[in-house]
């Protein structure tokens, strides 16, 4: 689970200006007209730290629930695409041939 | 069962057997029947006999998972009958069993014309099958496309697997599109693709259809190797060789792996421990940063956690330990332990040196007590907000919030003291003038609420509650003024009205104007016309009548003074939710002149009685239109309301109380014992309830009752009442509102009787009731003698020997 800091785009200690500064950027970039989803993320983001004060409610009274789905994805993201061999490729792409097809035929 | 020697027996009689077998889906002795009867003569019908029983039983046994013999079956079938068509179960066994090679010739014989659909997948299949085992391309003609493009797909794969991506190139190029091995050109391309561009690659792949024998493959490729990382759940119940492919594509070695395994088991495991301790185990792999934060937002959840945590990621302030205890608490609901911790997290924000002191920090957790505290403990939502603005003035919401608490808490001194430091801070806001004009009409300090109505509408010229609050104003001076026989200045006082009114959208002062203008006798259609005009922007029913009525009495007129103008509501007039919403708003608005309103209420009560019957009110209507009714004294139609409220929402508190309530006409010390239990009742089925309004109302009601009790008694009940039986109590208390409700003669008799010689008529009230409390004890069999001496001993001037 993303921070509103984190939708933003922001360092935990912005101020005033440059939330909403990141904040304009970030409208720009996903016009609600075009993106009405992440226009509303980042909408909901800005109200939670728009004024210092807020800021400071949201670092004393809020914790992100934790999403360990999305940690382990952010560190098991591949980075390059690695070229399998050729055995590799034809023994993954011939393995469930045959019950992919008599599996279509229970279904008929 | 081997069927009986069939040599014994004759032809005819092993036909009928054989048909009879048949018949009772006794394939297996059917075959032994027909195989006899075609060893003593090879008549046609039998060999059709045999074929039939042949495919039948071949049938019956795939049914049972023999495959094998099921194709054996099957082709002695065939031999018999060579014209017959091949099913698709055939070739399903056929692959089932690993005959690929018999499949292919199948496929090979088969024009495609004469396929069903489900067959036509199988040259895809077969050409797949083909890649991995050269053997089956002999099955096939050489012009055949799966003999045709084998070669030059083969090379497109090998090429593609050594990184000769042009050679791969020009071999796919090769392929024609109505080839079966076009998906796996499809295939390549996508994958060579997503070296570049891993998300175009994958949208390739998206393009392969899903009758393809590739899709699923495909599929898993979709699910594995995008661009934000595995399907977790998918990825575990993949295949060793599907698995080595992705770990190979996605660069994954046994570190990921083994994190991927403890993730699976920790998702799955659904324990917060778990997951904890897989992300602490693995803190390298998934970056030191984020699992420092994945782990203590976690410890809210696992609070057990935390010495692990620091272990790891190092020692936590003390303020950081009270706060996740009191996000722990929060999380489970246990407020009042949530708040302890937060004050523990105020304690420790104030022992930091003055330089290093954050009062704001502080004064936003005494503000986030007060949230958790404002619905079940009110005085400590109070206090913590009271301290919030000593250390943070500049917060408008917590003055609102602070005054609106007094208010609830009756506290209307404190209430005033608050709005005055709010509008000091913050002197033009339009929520805390409104507020302290609502304040300051309620404590009848009517010069106050008039001045801040005006300074309202110098700053917010549309503001409707500050304009009707001037205009009621307006209207209240010329009733006034009309009452004490000054017309001229009652009209006076109504032009200024007016003057606020100019779109002439206030029935009250259309219809005042009306009844000064019928009353001056001088004008009859302008009067008439007035009249009209205000019925009609009152929108006529219930609240249009109730205004009118009202008004006329303020007037101090004759109620049916307009009548022949404005016709009575009918005798079956029904007031829809609506009406009664409005109704309860002008009952507020009317609070000031509570005996006209009584008056005017009473003619409306048999409308108002039917129509709390059919109107669809919610609970919260009630509660609003109880609380208006109570703050207004008007216990009748309260009574009435909270009566049918009971009807219509059994399992509620709030018309239990409500009705009670207005029995008593607001005074606890008059309910009755039978009430006092029922109010009790009410008050436990509150418990765990989240709306604490009611459980406060019937809380402040018991506490009035006892304070009630503790005048007569000084402490309540002085004398030992160690044997009285607890089942008495509400016949005791019931006698004692009997007592206490009846005719001063009647209760003097019943004392004489019981307590001959009292001076009684020299007693103050109170001190009368004490005696008549005494009485009730007396006639449930306590000791009034050693009573009376108790409270002879007390040292009260109202219970003094002497009075008594």
């Amino acid at each position: 689970m993303q921070t509103p800091f984190e939708i933003l785009d922001v360092a935990d200690d912005a101020n005033d200006d440059a939330v909403k500064k990141a904040y304009l950027n970030k409208v720009r970039e996903y016009p609600p007209e075009h993106s009405a989803e992440a226009f509303q993320r980042i909408r909901g983001a800005f109200e939670l730290i728009q004024t210092d004060k807020q800021r400071r409610k949201y670092r004393l009274f809020h914790l992100e629930k934790p999403d360990f789905q999305y940690l382990l994805r952010q560190s098991l993201r591949p980075s390059v695409f690695q070229r399998p061999d050729a055995n590799t490729l034809l023994g993954a792409l011939t393995e469930g041939v045959i019950d992919g097809l008599l599996k279509s035929q229970a279904i008929e | 069962m081997k069927p009986k020697s069939a040599s014994i027996s004759s032809a005819d009689d092993l036909e009928i057997r054989a048909g009879s077998a048949m018949e009772r889906h006794q394939y297996r002795e059917a075959i032994a029947f027909y195989k006899d009867l075609l060893k003593r003569e090879r008549r046609p019908e039998w060999e059709r006999g045999l074929a039939d029983a042949y495919r039948q039983r071949a049938f019956q046994v795939a049914e049972k998972g023999m495959y094998q013999e099921a194709t054996i079956l099957w082709d002695n079938h065939a031999k018999l009958s060579p014209q017959a068509e091949c099913p698709d179960a055939y070739v399903g066994w056929l692959l089932r069993v690993g005959q690929y090679a018999k499949v292919a010739e199948l496929l090979g014989k088969q024009p495609e014309e004469a396929q069903t659909p489900w067959m036509r997948q199988l040259p895809e299949v077969m050409a797949l099958m083909a890649l991995e085992n050269d053997k089956l391309l002999g099955c096939f003609l050489p012009e055949h496309p799966i003999a045709k493009h084998h070669a030059t797909t083969k090379k497109a794969i090998a090429a593609y697997g050594a990184k000769r991506d042009d050679e791969a190139e020009e071999a796919l190029r090769q392929i024609p599109s109505r080839s079966p091995y076009r998906n796996v050109r499809t295939l390549l391309k996508a994958m060579m693709l997503m070296e570049q561009d891993r998300a175009a690659g994958l949208g390739m792949l998206e393009k392969i259809g899903t009758d393809s024998a590739c899709r699923g493959f495909a599929e898993m490729l979709l699910g594995q190797v995008r661009q934000e990382g595995p399907e977790l759940d998918a990825y575990f119940g993949l295949s060793a060789k599907c698995l080595g492919l992705v770990n190979k594509i996605n660069g994954y070695g046994k570190t990921q792996f083994n994190l991927m395994r403890d993730a699976k088991k920790a998702a799955t495991s659904n324990s917060p421990r778990l997951v904890f301790e897989a992300v602490i185990n693995n803190r390298e792999l998934l970056g030191n940063s984020a699992s420092r934060r994945f782990c203590l937002a976690a410890l809210v959840e696992y609070p057990s956690g935390i010495t692990a945590f620091e272990h790891a990621f190092g020692k936590l302030p003390a303020f950081e330990h009270h706060r996740l205890q009191a996000l722990h608490e929060e999380s489970l609901g246990y407020y009042p332990d949530a708040a302890h911790h937060w004050g523990k997290c105020i304690e420790t924000l104030a022992k930091r040196p003055a330089q290093e002191r954050d009062k704001l920090d502080e004064a936003l957790i005494f503000r986030h007590i007060a949230e958790l505290a404002s619905g079940p403990v009110p005085e400590i939502a109070v206090d913590a907000l009271r301290k919030s603005l000593d250390l943070d003035p500049d917060d408008k919401e917590s003055y609102l919030t602070l005054i609106k608490l007094c208010e609830t808490l009756d506290d209307s001194k404190a209430a005033q003291e608050w709005m005055e430091k709010g509008l000091k801070c913050f002197p033009k806001d339009v929520d805390l003038l409104l507020l302290a004009m609502n304040v300051a009409s309620r404590r009848k300090a009517f010069k106050k609420a008039a001045s801040l109505a005006k300074s309202l509408l110098d700053i917010d010229p549309i503001n409707s509650q500050a304009r009707q609050f001037l205009i009621d104003a307006h209207i209240g001076h010329a009733r006034k003024q009309f009452r004490a026989g000054r017309a001229n200045l009652a009209q006076q006082e109504m032009e200024q009205a007016r003057s606020l009114d100019p779109h002439r959208r206030n029935a009250g002062l259309s219809l005042a104007e009306g009844l000064l203008a019928l009353a001056g006798d001088k004008d009859a259609k302008r009067a008439e016309d007035l009249l009209k005009e205000g019925w009609h922007i009152a929108g006529g029913g219930l609240c249009a009548r109730f205004l009118l009525d009202f008004e006329t009495l303020c007037l101090g007129l004759p109620l049916n003074a307009p009548t022949r103008i404005i016709p009575a509501l009918g005798k079956s007039y029904v007031a829809k939710r609506e009406e009664l919403l409005g109704l309860i708003k002008l009952i507020d608005r009317a609070a000031d002149e509570k005996k006209r309103l009584t008056d005017a209420l009473e003619k409306l009560r048999p409308v108002l009685k039917r129509s709390f019957k059919q109107a669809e009110l919610t609970e919260d209507d009630y509660f609003n239109g109880f609380q208006t009714l109570a703050r207004t004294g008007q216990y009748a139609v309260l009574g009435d309301c909270a009566k049918e409220a009971q009807l219509h929402y059994p399992l509620t508190a709030g018309p239990v109380y409500f009705e009670i309530f207005a029995k008593c006409k607001g005074v606890a010390k008059r309910m009755s014992g039978q009430d006092e239990y029922r109010l009790e009742l009410a008050e436990q089925r509150l418990r765990g309830s989240k709306d604490q309004r009611v459980g406060i109302l019937i809380e402040n009601f018991f506490r009035e009752l006892d304070e009630s009790l503790d005048n007569g008694f000084k402490g309540g009940m002085p004398f030992d009442l160690d044997g009285l039986n607890p089942n008495m109590l509400p016949a005791i208390m019931k006698r004692v509102t009997e007592l206490e409700m009846m005719p001063r003669s009647e209760l003097f008799a019943i004392i004489a009787d019981a307590i001959p010689g009292l001076p009684l008529k020299n007693l103050p009230d109170e001190g009368l009731m004490d005696i008549a409390r005494l009485v009730a004890m007396g006639e449930f069999g306590f000791d009034i003698g050693g009573m009376l001496d108790m409270i002879a001993s007390l040292d009260t001037p109202k219970k003094s020997p002497k009075s008594r």
